[in-house]
């Protein structure tokens, strides 16, 4: 496995919750934030702050160009369940990939001098795995 | 791949209008006008000055275009190059296609006038006016 530039990253969804996944068109940029909710333990006459670790919280970002003929961004943002989402670093490593279930929330940016853009926030709504290109 | 020099091609389309050429019957050039035997003293003078990609993932989604367009006449007055300027607008607006693209947006971003002394006879003015153009296109060729 060799590092990649992210031209080649993907976003891939099913709007169902399903695993029928299909690639969400005009995207160009997506984020993943697994920082974890640690739990400050420090005690008298610690040197420093301790913490004990705690769950990640997944959670992230996807943006890119609106295309009024991809539907999939905004219908996945203003329905009240969960998608499926997979997020893809590079299609060159097709099989390294983070997925599971999310909800959208999903902003448009109209400007008038400009191209119009999507962007929108993710969270966990089930366990996310990580599943490694090799 | 769609190529940019199309976007050129389109640009001196528009531009190839008889009341510009009444204005200025030297004609558009890409650049600089070689002035030959023949001085050249009313022209239209079309420079790219900017360009840049814009991607999503896979491909290029769209390609960003900044063209400096004048209007360009040896006169004392700027009477000429003001109505060539207007009229270079219109025709920069009339742009809607060009081949491998499809235009999403063709505006004029700054507005550009001044007068310039003839290097050979100081005493002689050019006149430019016109404007930076940004032209915003989405290559339809993969």
């Amino acid at each position: 496995m060799a590092r990649r530039h992210g031209k080649n990253g993907k976003v891939m969804m099913d709007p169902t919750g399903s695993t029928t996944v299909v690639e969400v068109a005009s995207l160009n940029a997506w984020t993943l934030d697994a920082s974890s909710a640690n739990v400050d333990v420090t005690a008298y006459s610690d040197t420093n702050l301790q913490y004990v670790k705690g769950l990640p919280d997944y959670k992230g970002t996807v943006g890119g160009w609106w295309d009024a003929s991809d539907t999939a961004f905004f219908d996945a943002a203003f329905a009240q369940t969960a998608v499926m989402l997979e997020l893809i670093p590079s299609t060159l490593d097709a099989t390294a990939k983070f997925s599971g279930l999310g909800y959208v929330d999903a902003s448009i940016n109209c400007p008038a001098d400009g191209a119009v853009s999507i962007s929108g926030n993710w969270v966990a709504a089930g366990n996310w795995t990580y599943t490694p290109g090799v | 791949m769609s190529d940019a020099a199309e976007m050129d091609v389109a640009i001196f389309t528009v531009l190839d209008d008889p009341a510009l050429q009444a204005l200025l019957p030297d004609g558009v050039y890409w650049g600089q006008a070689s002035q030959g035997t023949i001085p050249k003293t009313k022209f239209v003078i079309v420079a790219q000055t900017h360009h840049e990609d814009q991607y999503e993932f896979q491909d290029e989604a769209f390609e960003r275009f900044i063209y400096q367009i004048t209007a360009r006449a040896k006169e004392s007055t700027s009477v000429t190059v003001d109505t060539a300027a207007a009229r270079i607008r219109v025709l920069m607006a009339g742009l809607t296609t060009a081949t491998g693209y499809e235009v999403a947006a063709v505006q004029r971003i700054e507005r550009i006038k001044y007068p310039d002394p003839d290097p050979s006879d100081p005493a002689t003015l050019w006149q430019h006016a016109g404007g930076l153009y940004e032209i915003l296109a989405q290559p339809t060729i993969p």
